[in-house]
């Protein structure tokens, strides 16, 4: 082993024999820096759960109305056998008069009168909404089949569908006369419309073709239970008076089926005039099927005006809200100190240009970064050397000379004796002295930075009704306008930050996440989790700098410009 | 020693486990901060920061590297790490001429008797690349090539501050060993 192996081990040695004594106030600083890691994590799940929230109440707020599917599935029975669907319909119609108990009077269309309508009864209205979705599917089984049991005469009933429940007596009435859906039956039978022997698929009803006022047929019922199952409460609209009255018994039936016809057409068009859901314009859907015999056209469903009418596409904003800033020090002994979030508050206006689903546009924000910088005291260990020189008085014996001689043969003798005497040594020594000396007091400061910005924002968005869910986000410029705090000197003491307001820029970024509900076309209110944050150091002083990120939710205004 | 079962238990993150094992690891991680770091506040930063490490990655730990070793492993790694980090802000060490050469005898047989605590103190005068270079090559026992990766400088470099760090500490054991009285005879 040479020199440099043994003085390497022996420094290993060295260094092995020291003991450093368990003191709690390191287990304390440790447990503080588990619980504030323990709560960074836990904010961090805490902003994924909120972030999952909004997605999934955006979805649903989002998700399309049911009355799509209704005409979906309206569709599908459509070109169902008619063998499948034709017990149904019986059963439906039963069912209806059942639970007619809770029945509205009936409205007589042309005189306003208000009249009973038992076999009409809106038992529907009792259900619940998924009962009545249900029920509107079956039902227009039902439907389809009467449509197809009464042949050519009879005109899509599905717009009438939307026709209100009270006006279905007034037709019997106003002919005078049976209503009959099958032109085959005469009018003025009792018991049923449809003659369930014809083709083995038609269905008893418990309705009336008599001309009592109050009195409806079977087709009457399907229609005005469809009507209820439309959604909400269809407007009463003053049909048209009939246009071909009958007088022939003979013949009444088919005229009263043609008048039938017309008039539910009228009606029909007349309730779409005002469409007042969408299930509405689902049952329009239905008018069309291949399989209901349509002998006039069938009037065009109508569009409801979009609720963002032909305003310009430009929307101005404003926002506010408030954000958590976190930031991150680098450089100099920024490791030792403790960096804590800090609330602070956000606002801004923007002015976007908005497509169907993208838009761009620009802005001005003014945010705040800032953080509370916790610093533990500092020490500074100093080692000083002294070399010293000190006396080591040894006692020892001195021969003294005390004569000369010489002998004969010319050879000199000294003479001498022994002094004991004590003589003073002189030593140097290395005296090392270690002090510590604290150069920095223990300080919390809150470091604030604030920026006017002005983003690029680039927008896409989807819009369903009255919400939209989109985000919004792009790269921003920042001018400098305060920036007050302190930061510990890499020596000794603190350096308060330079004042360089309006002399500093900074590029950043910032991203938004949006659920708008829009009041009417022009006014509409959101909630946007957002997140900003740097692209450059805010500062960089002494080899030390800061950047800063932020999230934080807002509250947002928007006005679409007419 | 430190039992699986506690580690099991600091894994489930249990108060109270996370204490015993950061009662039974202190000694070991302060003796490595106090090496590397030169002041005791930084050490004890430093080891906290370590121990959270080792605390964060308890369940990555391979079962087949013995407890100890991978804690020290963390320690050194957390130490180094930290350095990098700070490295452009340090003062660039020149690579001056050699001190005066010592009888390394002398120095190594005064060492022998030296107090731990006072060597620890010398250490501490040692120019702080020199001193981590030295503590990982002489004292946890990494190879020129590692330390070289480690600290991303060349291999040369660090056998330059090993040296370094030699003459340096037995110049000042030099300084303290005794002067020895020769007598001369003639």
């Amino acid at each position: 082993m040479n020199t440099n192996n043994e003085f390497d081990e022996l420094a290993r040695q060295k260094l092995g024999e020291q003991v450093f004594p368990y003191e709690e106030a390191h287990w304390l600083e440790a447990q503080r820096m588990i619980a504030a890691k323990g709560k960074r994590r836990r904010g961090g799940a805490l902003w994924f759960v909120a972030g999952a929230g909004v997605l999934v109440v955006g979805t649903w707020l989002l998700w399309p109305a049911e009355g799509t599917s209704v005409t979906n599935r309206a569709k599908e029975v459509a070109v169902t056998s008619a063998e499948q669907v034709a017990p149904v319909a019986e059963i439906l119609v039963e069912t209806n008069v059942d639970k007619g108990s809770k029945q509205e009077p009936a409205r007589d269309v042309k005189t306003g009168k208000v009249t009973s309508n038992e076999e009409t009864l809106t038992a529907s209205t009792t259900l619940d909404r998924a009962t009545r979705d249900q029920q509107t599917t079956i039902q227009r089984k039902g439907q389809a089949e009467v449509t197809r049991t009464s042949g050519s005469q009879t005109k899509t009933s599905e717009p009438a569908a939307e026709a209100t429940l009270p006006i279905t007596p007034s037709i019997g009435s106003d002919a005078g006369t049976s209503t009959a859906i099958d032109p085959d039956v005469p009018a003025g039978t009792d018991a049923t419309t449809v003659d369930p022997t014809q083709d083995g698929r038609s269905e008893t009803t418990n309705t009336s073709t008599s001309g009592d006022e109050g009195d409806a047929t079977m087709s009457v019922a399907v229609i005005a239970t469809t009507t209820i199952t439309g959604g909400e409460e269809p407007t009463i609209t003053e049909p048209a008076p009939p246009q071909a009255p009958a007088t022939e018994p003979t013949n009444a039936a088919s005229n009263d089926g043609a008048a039938t016809e017309d008039r539910v057409a009228e009606i029909a068009v007349a309730s779409q005039a005002e469409p007042t859901t969408t299930s509405a314009v689902s049952d329009s859907a239905v008018a069309v099927m291949p399989n209901d015999s349509v002998t006039g056209t069938p009037q065009p469903a109508p569009i409801p005006p979009p609720i963002i009418g032909a305003r310009a596409p430009w929307e101005f904003g404003m926002l506010c809200g408030l954000s958590q800033t976190t930031s991150t020090y680098a450089g100099g002994t920024s490791n030792t100190w403790d960096v804590s979030t800090q609330l602070t508050p956000a606002f801004g206006a923007e002015m976007m240009h908005m497509g169907r689903n993208f838009g761009i546009g620009s802005g001005l924000h003014y945010g705040t970064y800032a953080d509370r910088l916790i610093t533990p005291e500092e020490y500074r260990t100093i080692i000083s050397t002294n070399q010293t020189w000190s006396l080591i008085f040894v006692d020892t014996t001195v021969l003294v000379i005390t004569g000369t001689f010489t002998d004969s043969s010319g050879q000199i003798f000294h003479t001498g004796q022994n002094v004991n005497i004590t003589v003073g040594q002189l030593r140097s020594d290395l005296d090392s002295t270690l002090s510590s000396v604290r150069i920095r007091e223990a300080r919390e400061r809150i470091n604030r930075t604030s920026y006017f910005e002005v983003p690029l924002l680039l927008d896409a968005h989807l819009v369903q009704g009255r919400w939209s869910l989109g985000v919004r986000g792009g790269p921003t410029v920042g001018m400098l306008t305060q920036r007050n705090g302190s930061i510990p000197s890499d020596g000794e003491g603190y350096t308060d930050f330079n004042d360089v307001a309006m002399r500093t820029w900074t590029l950043g970024w910032t991203a938004r996440a949006y659920v708008r509900y829009r009041f009417n076309s022009a006014w509409s209110v959101g909630i946007e989790p957002a997140a900003r944050g740097q692209l450059m150091d805010s500062f960089e002083e002494q080899g030390i700098t800061r950047r800063s990120n932020a999230i934080g939710c807002m509250l947002s205004l928007s006005y679409r410009l007419p | 020693m430190v039992h699986e079962t506690l580690i099991a238990r600091c894994v489930r993150e249990e108060p109270k486990a996370q204490y015993e094992l950061y009662r039974a690891l202190h000694p070991q991680m302060m003796a490595i901060c106090n090496r590397y770091e030169r002041n005791k506040q930084d050490a004890v930063a430093r080891m906290n920061q370590g121990f959270l490490k080792i605390l964060t990655n308890l369940d990555k730990r391979r079962p087949d590297v013995p407890f100890e070793l991978w804690t020290r492993r963390v320690m050194i790694n957390t130490v180094i790490d930290d350095f990098r980090q700070q490295r452009t802000r340090k003062e660039q060490e020149t690579l001056d001429a050699p001190l005066d050469n010592t009888d390394h005898a002398d120095t190594n047989d005064y060492l022998r008797h030296m107090e731990a605590d006072a060597f620890a103190a010398l250490l501490q005068r040692v120019p702080e690349m020199s001193r981590r270079v030295f503590n990982l090559f002489a004292i946890d026992g990494y190879a020129h090539q590692e330390i070289a990766d480690m600290l991303g400088i060349s291999e040369g470099t660090s056998k330059w501050h090993v040296s370094h760090a030699r003459q340096v500490l037995q110049t000042a054991l030099g300084r303290m060993a005794v002067p020895t009285v020769k007598t001369v005879s003639r």
